[in-house]
């Protein structure tokens, strides 16, 4: 081998590599970007999702309760008052109300097929409907979500839901749904049933007498025919529903059950507070510190400590920190789960960083420009305000991004001592969760990793956003 | 009139001992050029005239420099001499600042300058640096947009604008092209009527055709750095009165 094709060999390696390297950074930020905008939920309905007859009444409810459609059968076990908190439908954690109003009682009593002794209602609508309630009205009450009510079933002959040797259709898939739907299933034994013709029936006599047949019809008229002989069975419907994640609605609204609904809103803020709150801690310090290592401090035993002392903090896993706080910051101090406790422990965390890019900096300054300035007749402060601050700036800034980056990104150091409170801090002492925490905590707690990529998502910008500012910044103090 | 005389300085820099022995006087209003070959104190020489030498660890003078017969060491602050005393380094070494901001950085260190007043000094100082002409139209821009004489010119002009009575000058030209260098050069003896200038140089046909008074330095087989002889520029050249003045100038060494 001779040494042109070594080195073709070579060039040919660093290629595939950097290939490889841009390849996957856009694979990680790409799967980032696509599960925090789009989210894919299994859902198992009783009715046919995206399915409502025109009602003469609306429902509404705030956003707080989750509810965002619900099926005939649900509401209808609502409206006898056998749900008591909200949890059981949506997972949030809210008793539940029912409102009616006068106006549209008849129109509710008749398409949910109860009559007025059976229903368990509210009938005078506060100002402020409570995070649980819903309301039926004929107008849509404003400000609040309107909830879609879901009231058709996928109704068949009762022997193709029957058990069939040891297996019978409990679930319809969604494709296997579109299909039906479009007359392109021919036997039920497709989908795991008996082996019989599928057929659309025409009217509710033939869904009764054809074997096979299937038809959609209301939710409430199925329920009527269920007491019935021959009365027709129905089939839940299962499938994967992709809707947007990361709404603005999720970026403004409150955080709900750990995260597992509402948004981020308040957890935006608590990072941006416990971001400017560290740099307030941690710049000043640091920066003075890396000052005093190069201009101050004495080649030595104190100075190698000092800086070998800084190294090893640099190098310490961040829960040591969080450790380290929890003891001190938490427990000696009594400052509790709070904004300073997280704060101070992320300020320690950071320090090595800043003063080791600051001190690096402050070296790189030209010698000859000291001289220049005492020359000048300036003070050695003066020098170092004037000239070797100003000459160090890039440096510095590089180390404070890097230390934000650090800040936005911490999680360990931060579980055991900024604590998980939802709103945003009323004062240094309270407990308030940021956004990694907030990722950690929703797939921990709250459970959901849709909610989990959306918040990962806002933090992928909002380091970009941080990044970029301070890359502008450096730029235009330059010229 | 004199503007320093020097008797009996020694300096060590820690257990190296730099200078011996230098007695000297240096006129005002004239240039005072220092020749000598490679480490033979020179630039300690002049560094310790405006004490610059203090910033170096380990540094020890022993001896009387008086400044307009006022003792250095003991009856200045080390700022103070610095204002009356202005330096000129061998490179070029503006701050990384606008054109205007370099030469405002000393009268700003002194007081509180006003819009009008800071224009007024830089216009003079570059002026007096003939740079005025060059420069004028960009003081906005940074100084290291500047050529490397330009930038020699604005840190003359820096130092010209703390209105000194001395300038101390090390090897100023020497990181510079010939064209750059003269321009120096006549700067040089244009504002030797306002100032004293003490000049560090490698350059014999600079000294000798600058100065007015020359000093030679020597280095000893201890390394250390002592005056030979000094004197009217013609004279040291032309009527040396110590041989090795000589056969340094007629160029046997060094």
């Amino acid at each position: 081998m001779n040494r042109n094709t070594t080195s073709r060999l070579a060039v040919c390696c660093v290629r595939i590599l950097s290939a490889t390297t841009i390849i996957l950074l856009v694979a990680i930020i790409g799967y980032i970007a696509f599960r925090g905008l789009w989210k894919r939920e299994r859902y198992v309905s009783d009715v046919l999702p995206s399915f409502s007859a025109g009602q003469q009444f609306v429902l509404s409810s705030p956003r707080e309760s989750g509810l965002e459609h619900l099926s005939w059968f649900a509401l209808r076990e609502m409206a006898m008052g056998k749900v008591p908190n909200l949890r059981s439908v949506t997972g949030v954690n809210e008793p539940f109300s029912l409102y009616v109003t006068d106006d549209s009682l008849p129109a509710f009593l008749a398409a949910m097929d109860l009559t007025q002794t059976q229903l368990v209602r509210r009938t005078t609508l506060p100002l402020r409907p409570e995070n649980g309630s819903l309301v039926v009205s004929l107008e849509a009450v404003p400000h609040e979500r309107n909830v879609r009510l879901e009231d058709k079933v996928l109704a068949v002959d009762t022997v193709v839901a029957a058990l069939n040797g040891n297996r019978r259709i409990s679930l319809v898939a969604n494709e296997d749904l579109k299909r039906l739907l479009a007359g392109n299933l021919r036997s039920w034994k497709e989908l795991g049933g008996p082996d019989l013709p599928v057929v659309e029936a025409a009217d509710e006599r033939e869904l009764q007498t054809v074997r096979g047949s299937w038809m959609v019809m209301d939710a409430k008229r199925w329920r009527q025919l269920s007491g019935s002989d021959n009365a027709p069975a129905k089939l839940d419907v299962e499938g994967l529903q992709e809707s947007r994640n990361l709404s603005w609605g999720y970026l403004t609204g409150r955080t709900v059950e750990s995260g597992k609904y509402g948004g981020i809103g308040t957890i935006v803020v608590n990072t941006f507070f416990l971001v400017l709150f560290t740099m307030l801690a941690a710049m000043p310090v640091g920066v003075a510190a890396a000052l005093w290592l190069v201009e101050y401090a004495k080649d030595g035993l104190p100075k190698r400590c000092i800086q070998s002392g800084i190294d090893i903090l640099s190098a310490l896993p961040s829960i040591i920190f969080g450790l380290f706080g929890l003891l001190v910051f938490v427990q000696l101090c009594h400052w509790s789960f709070s904004l300073l406790s997280g704060t101070l422990t992320v300020s320690l965390m950071v320090l090595p960083t800043i003063i080791r890019t600051s001190e690096e900096a402050m070296r790189e300054v030209n010698p000859n420009l000291l001289e220049a300035s005492l020359a000048l007749g300036a003070t050695k402060m003066e020098t170092i305000f004037r000239v070797v601050l100003p000459a160090s700036r890039r440096g510095i800034v590089t180390g404070m991004i890097l230390a934000i980056g650090r800040t936005v990104g911490e999680t360990a150091a931060l579980i055991y001592t900024i604590g998980s409170g939802t709103d945003v801090p009323k004062s240094l002492t309270s407990s308030c969760r940021v956004l990694a925490m907030h990722i950690y905590l929703t797939i921990t707690e709250g459970q959901s990793t849709d909610k989990a990529f959306a918040s990962a998502l806002v933090l992928v910008l909002l380091v970009l956003v941080i990044n970029s500012a301070a890359n502008r910044l450096i730029h235009q103090r330059r010229h | 009139m004199k503007a320093f005389t020097v008797r009996d300085l020694h300096v060590w820099y820690g257990m190296v001992h730099a200078l011996r022995d230098i007695n000297l006087d240096i006129e005002g209003h004239c240039i005072t050029a220092c020749i000598g070959p490679s480490g033979c104190g020179k630039s300690t020489f002049l560094r310790t005239l405006d004490r610059m030498n203090d910033v170096i660890d380990g540094v020890r003078v022993t001896g009387r420099i008086c400044f307009e017969g006022k003792d250095i060491y003991k009856e200045y602050e080390a700022m103070e001499l610095r204002k009356e005393v202005g330096m000129v380094f061998q490179k070029p070494n503006p701050f990384p600042m606008s054109i205007l901001d370099n030469v405002a950085y000393g009268p700003r260190l002194y007081a509180k300058v006003g819009k009008d007043a800071l224009m007024e000094i830089c216009e003079r100082s570059l002026r007096q640096a003939a740079l005025w002409d060059e420069v004028k139209d960009r003081l906005h821009k940074s100084a290291l947009s500047l050529s490397g004489g330009q930038q020699q010119r604005l840190c003359i002009a820096r130092t010209l604008a703390i209105q000194p009575k001395v300038i101390l000058m090390d090897e100023p030209t020497s990181a510079l092209d010939p064209i750059a260098t003269g321009r120096i050069e006549e700067l040089m003896v244009c504002l030797k009527a306002d100032y004293t200038i003490v000049v560090v140089t490698h350059n014999m046909q600079q000294a000798s055709r600058i100065s007015d008074k020359t000093c030679f330095f020597l280095i000893d087989s201890q390394r250390c750095g002592f005056l030979v002889e000094s004197g009217d520029t013609s004279q040291v050249f032309f009527k040396p009165k110590d041989k090795r003045t000589e056969d340094y100038i007629s160029g046997k060494f060094g």
